[in-house]
């Protein structure tokens, strides 16, 4: 990464108030529980969606951050996704930590998590497998994948689980795409 | 207090004075999602529209007392007129930062009022063959939220217009003859 001044590194200035987001999020959710009832299908259509907007996310990245060339390793992706691309879409910095010793697996930690403000489950524990932020885990994969990158990518605390106050994302390497595939509305 | 009541619940935390932002990207991905889902899970454009609308009244009801705490020290508007005002003004400026533009009422019909607001920014990605697909049908559902939660009952519709969108705002008889 080169110098962090200049015309085409300003952030995109227009933004909107994120309880709009927060809100906006929670209503699709609270959709998705209605329409599917079951919370293990919700977890796969909120990876999905995730997926889909991951997919796009990476280019308006790009686009807006001309400067960041391709990743030397697997440690220089997790300090991009970090610093540059959670910051410029969530405006957080997620801590990342937990390496293992090959350096193929870290963790993210989202700390405070802008789409769980605001957010309470009802007690009697129905929601307890529901993984509210799995919208991220799905657009990091998304978004990597469209760069060459497989990774896997799962939650594995978020706040409505146990006492958890914070949300706490694995991303494993798993391997480079040699072949891009088109990736289709679905 | 048993162990799993140590966790704090969200109404125990103080609601942040200042408002944070947001990519509008950001936003503007999700909501894509929302459309694109709920053209799946609907048959008709009307099904369209109520699942939007739907989205919004969600929002709508909630933002309504935050808006109120925040921005009016909690005082409460109780003509349906200044509620109108206080939508236009006040919400519209805490959710997209800034006013809708304008607040008419329809000469011909006493019922129906308008709040207008040129190219909003929920449909800046929406090309201008797809109104139908409007985003706008979710703030459609954040007026309609606010004033039924304020007890003023009303049904909401959106129109298109060169670049304008109207949102129709039909009250109920019992409202405007207060």
């Amino acid at each position: 990464m080169s110098k962090t001044s200049g015309k085409y590194n300003v952030t995109d200035p227009r933004k909107i108030s994120y309880e709009l987001f927060t809100l906006t999020y929670g209503s699709f959710v609270m959709q998705l529980i209605k329409d599917y009832e079951d919370v293990d299908e919700v977890n796969k259509q909120l990876d999905t969606i995730g997926y889909n907007m991951g997919n796009r996310m990476i280019e308006d990245f790009l686009a807006r951050n001309p400067h960041i060339s391709r990743c030397s390793d697997f440690r220089e992706t997790a300090e991009v996704l970090s610093k540059q691309a959670f910051k410029m879409f969530l405006g957080i910095q997620p801590q990342v930590t937990n390496w293992n010793n090959s350096f193929d697996e870290f963790s993210l930690i989202i700390d405070p998590n802008p789409l769980t403000e605001f957010v309470e489950f009802p007690d009697h524990g129905k929601f307890e497998k529901l993984n509210y932020s799995q919208i991220i885990c799905g657009a990091i994969r998304g978004a990597l994948e469209m760069v060459q990158l497989k990774v896997e990518c799962n939650l594995k605390t978020d706040q409505n689980k146990g006492d958890s106050t914070y949300t706490e994302i694995r991303i494993k390497f798993v391997e480079i795409i040699q072949d891009a595939i088109p990736v289709g509305e679905d | 207090m048993d162990s799993e009541n140590v966790k704090p619940s969200c109404l125990d935390k103080s609601i942040p004075k200042q408002r944070g932002e947001i990519n509008l990207s950001t936003y503007a991905f999700l909501i894509a999602e929302m459309v694109i889902y709920s053209n799946k899970q609907s048959n008709d454009i009307t099904d369209f529209k109520s699942r939007m609308a739907e989205f919004g009244r969600f929002i709508g009801v909630r933002l309504l007392d935050l808006t109120y705490y925040r921005d009016r020290n909690n005082k409460r508007e109780v003509k349906f007129l200044e509620q109108m005002n206080f939508i236009k003004k006040y919400v519209w400026k805490s959710i997209y930062g800034k006013e809708a533009d304008k607040l008419e009422r329809d000469y011909s019909d006493p019922l129906i009022y308008y709040i207008m607001e040129k190219d909003p920014i929920i449909n800046k990605f929406l090309p201008n063959d797809r109104l139908n697909f409007s985003c706008a049908y979710l703030n459609a559902g954040i007026i309609e939220a606010i004033l039924n939660e304020s007890n003023f009952p009303c049904k909401t519709d959106i129109i298109h217009s060169d670049g304008w969108v109207y949102y129709t705002i039909k009250f109920d008889k019992s409202v405007v003859s207060k």
